[in-house]
């Protein structure tokens, strides 16, 4: 745990995370941008967990849904990371002193297992269940455990600034 | 009585006084709803231009895709609003004075009109006239997701 402190003690002592921390304008329109980062990651994959779900799009195939909006969630990914990190080396020390900020880490994780789940055990058989309006129940169960994951994700990201000491 | 004026009244109601003096988790409870609320609408919004620029589920037909971003737009629509109104009746005069509270109003009315109005009938026929389809899409995403990050910076003013 010292090696990541001493690392936030780095970033949030250097020179880009103190201005970017002191900004009038740069800091908030990073925030903005995490928040359109995540209208397209979360959001997004919020419409294709709602598919797998079997209770949006059913009459669309369920992998050409799938397959359509993943470039977008995933370019949302990279653009809702890379602001994070901003985020990160503009706040470090206060954000590895805020409890939610593990807790998110925590949600981040379990999406993380729950989507490597899906791809690495139910994916490959995408051909048994992928042209059923209503998936089986290990699908939906997918979907549903991802939308509710990432929802809390977001949640507990936007308790930051309250559960925090400032 | 100018709008100031019925904002102060507004701000020393017994309702307006309740919820200034509230916990502070009981505004973050708000906020939760509130940015789950707009990540859905923004992602309906996504969605909903995508399919008429072509860019994704072009080959499925536009008016089915329309219709199921239009229910979760409305969806995550409402719960921000309703839980935009609560934030705003806890301090109505602070967000009056705030720039970025008033442009993000404007630009949610602009947002709302043109998504009833023009977006309604000019997507209806993309499929004859993808180049104004293509022109409404682009002006609804700038839109909304105008709304979005001037919200996010009224934190910050």
């Amino acid at each position: 745990m010292s090696a990541l402190h001493d690392f936030a003690q780095l970033l949030y002592d250097s020179d880009f995370g103190t201005a970017l921390r002191e900004s009038q304008y740069a800091f908030p329109i990073v925030e903005g941008t995490h928040l359109l980062g995540l209208a397209f990651s979360v959001g997004l994959l919020a419409i294709v967990d709602l598919r797998l779900a079997g209770v949006l799009l059913r009459e669309e195939p369920l992998l050409s849904v799938l397959c359509a909006l993943r470039p977008f969630v995933l370019a949302g990914f990279v653009l809702t990371f890379l602001t994070g990190f901003l985020l990160f080396w503009a706040l470090s020390i206060k954000l590895l002193a805020n409890p939610i900020f593990a807790t998110k880490f925590v949600f981040i994780l379990l999406a993380g297992a729950n989507f490597l789940w899906f791809e690495l055990a139910l994916a490959p058989k995408a051909s048994e269940w992928a042209d059923h309006p209503v998936p089986p129940i290990k699908v939906r169960a997918a979907g549903w455990t991802s939308l509710v994951l990432w929802s809390l994700v977001v949640m507990s990201g936007r308790l930051i600034p309250y559960l925090g000491e400032s | 009585m100018t709008v100031l004026e019925i904002l102060h009244w507004v701000q020393n109601t017994d309702f307006g006084v309740a919820l200034r003096k509230s916990n502070h988790l009981v505004g973050a409870s708000f906020q939760l709803v509130h940015i789950i609320g707009f990540v859905l609408l923004l992602a309906a919004v996504a969605l909903i231009n995508l399919r008429l620029l072509g860019l994704a589920l072009a080959s499925q037909p536009s008016a089915r895709v329309i219709r199921a971003g239009n229910i979760l737009l409305g969806i995550g629509l409402v719960a921000a609003v309703l839980s935009g109104t609560l934030i705003f009746l806890s301090g109505p005069v602070r967000y009056y004075q705030n720039e970025f509270f008033l442009l993000k109003m404007l630009l949610l009315t602009a947002a709302v009109v043109f998504q009833a109005s023009l977006f309604r009938v000019v997507s209806r026929r993309a499929a004859e006239r993808p180049l104004a389809g293509s022109v409404v899409a682009i002006v609804s995403l700038l839109l909304w997701f105008g709304v979005g990050i001037f919200g996010r910076i009224i934190g910050f003013a």
